[in-house]
C-alpha cells in the first residue's frame, strides 16, 4: 500500500517549507516539535485522512490545529495572531510560554529542561558538540525514560528518518 | 580531576572534603587556612563544617556553600546551562564532548573571564591535557550531577553556622558580591565583589589574591611561629 500523503514545498516568510497533505475534508493542521519532523505524525495521518484534510495549509479559511511540543507553542502564537483562523486547538506535551508567573522555575522541572539550557547556552556550541554525534544525542531524546514512557515506541528506522532530517545543514542550529 | 585518580564515586563535595581532609592531616598538620574557588568552594565549607577544629580560616573564591533546591529565578538560570548539562545528563555530555574537549574549555573559560583573551594557548594546553586524561571529564562531570542531588540533600542537614572567621570573594563579572550567601551559613563573614574580574580569580586577579592569602593568613603564621 502507498503512503496516503504527499510531499509540498511551500514559500513562506522567504524560506521553503516542507509539509505533508493526505485526505480530504475540513482542514486540520499538524505541527511536530523537537527533535522530530513531520514524520512524528505518521500513524495518526491515514486514519485522520479518511475524514480531514491533514496538514493542509494552502487555500484555507477555518483549521482545527493540533500541535506537540514546539509545535504547540508555535500553534498558541497561530491562534492567538489567527483567533478568526483557528476553530480549535489541541495541545500535546506543552506549555505555552515560561516566566509570566513570578520568573522562578521549580528545580526539578529544571532538571527536565536542561537540554533546552544546553541549546540556549554558548551560541554554536551545542551544534558543534552535537553535529559530530548526532544520532546519539537525538536517540537520547527517543529512548531515555526521563522524557518517554516506552523507548521501543522508536524502531530503528524511525530513529534513522529523524537523524537524516537533523543532519541536514542548518537543521540542527534552527532545532538550537 | 587534574592528576588524581578519578574514582567512580564520591563526587559530593562532603566526600570530597574528607578526601582532602585525610591528605593534609596525613601530610602532619593539624590546624591550616584553606582557600577554595568554585567547587572547591563548596568542598572547603564542607571541610570547615565537619572538621572545624583543624581550618582556622575560610577564604573563599567564586564559590556558593551550596543550593536548598529551591525554585531557581529564571534570570540568569541560562548562565548556568552547562550545571544542567553536566549535572542532568553526564553520559551524555562526555560523550558529546569527549571529540571536542579543547574547544568546550576554551568557551566554558572565556565566557567567564572579564577579559577572554586571558587564557593564552599554552595555558589552555595544560588544561586541555589534565581533562583529556581517561575518566577526567566523567569526574568533572559528576562534580554537577552531585551538585543536583547529594550536595542539596547534605546542605539541608547543615544547620550550624561556621565559627571560624570567613572571606568571601567574587568577581564582578562573574558571581560579584558573594558574601550575603556565605553569612547565611557562617557568623563571621566579610568579601565583597573584585572589580576587573571574572570568575577565575587567581588567574586574573593574582596580585589581589596574593595580598588576601598573605593578609588573612599571616596572623595564623604569626601565632603559629
Amino acid at each position: 500500500m502507498s503512503d496516503p500523503w504527499t510531499h509540498h514545498v511551500a514559500i513562506v516568510n522567504g524560506f521553503r517549507m516542507h509539509c505533508v497533505i493526505a485526505g480530504k475534508g475540513y482542514p486540520i493542521v499538524l505541527l511536530h516539535g523537537w527533535p522530530q519532523s513531520w514524520y512524528a505524525w505518521r500513524k495518526v495521518i491515514a486514519p485522520l485522512a479518511e475524514r480531514f484534510t491533514v496538514m493542509g495549509s494552502l487555500g484555507f479559511s477555518k483549521i482545527g490545529l493540533a500541535g506537540h511540543d514546539w509545535g504547540a507553542v508555535v500553534g498558541f502564537y497561530l491562534a492567538y495572531d489567527h483567533p478568526e483562523l483557528v476553530e480549535r486547538l489541541t495541545v500535546l506535551d506543552a506549555i505555552p510560554g515560561l516566566g509570566r508567573n513570578g520568573g522562578k522555575i521549580d528545580r526539578q522541572a529544571a532538571r527536565r529542561l536542561w537540554h533546552v539550557l544546553f541549546h540556549a547556552g554558548i551560541p554554536d556550541l551545542a551544534e558543534t558538540l552535537v553535529s559530530t554525534n548526532v544520532e546519539a544525542y537525538l536517540s537520547y531524546f527517543y529512548t531515555s525514560t526521563a522524557y518517554n514512557y516506552s523507548p521501543a515506541v522508536f524502531t530503528k528506522e524511525d530513529v534513522a528518518e529523524y537523524v537524516r532530517v537533523y543532519s541536514s545543514p542548518g537543521a540542527l542550529r534552527a532545532g538550537f | 580531576m587534574g592528576d588524581s585518580e578519578c574514582p567512580l564515586t564520591g563526587y559530593d563535595k562532603r566526600t570530597l572534603a574528607s578526601d582532602v581532609y585525610q591528605l593534609v592531616t596525613a601530610l602532619g598538620h593539624d590546624k591550616f587556612g584553606l582557600t577554595g574557588h568554585d567547587w572547591g568552594g563548596t568542598v572547603a565549607y564542607y571541610l570547615a563544617y565537619d572538621h572545624p577544629e583543624v581550618v582556622e580560616r575560610l577564604l573563599i573564591l567564586e564559590s556558593t556553600p551550596g543550593a536548598y533546591g529551591d525554585d531557581i529565578p529564571l534570570r540568569g538560570i541560562r548562565r548556568q546551562w552547562h550545571s544542567f548539562f553536566h549535572g542532568c545528563a553526564p553520559d551524555l555530555a562526555e560523550l558529546l564532548v569527549r571529540d571536542h574537549i579543547p574547544l568546550y574549555l576554551d568557551r566554558l573559560c572565556s565566557v567567564a573571564c572579564y577579559n577572554p583573551e586571558l587564557f593564552s594557548a599554552e595555558e589552555m594546553s595544560e588544561y586541555v591535557r589534565a581533562y583529556s586524561r581517561p575518566g577526567s571529564m566523567r569526574a568533572g562531570f559528576h562534580y554537577y550531577r552531585a551538585g543536583l542531588e547529594e550536595d542539596i540533600a547534605n546542605f539541608k542537614t547543615c544547620t550550624k553556622k561556621l565559627a571560624m572567621p570567613v572571606r568571601a570573594w567574587g568577581g564582578e563579572r562573574f558571581l560579584g558580591d558573594i558574601s550575603p550567601m556565605w553569612k547565611r551559613v557562617a557568623n563571621d563573614v566579610q568579601g565583597g565583589s573584585i572589580e576587573r574580574c571574572g570568575h577565575f580569580m587567581a588567574e586574573e586577579r593574582p596580585e589581589f589574591v596574593l595580598e588576601q592569602v598573605n593578609e588573612f593568613f599571616t596572623p595564623l603564621h604569626e601565632k603559629k611561629a
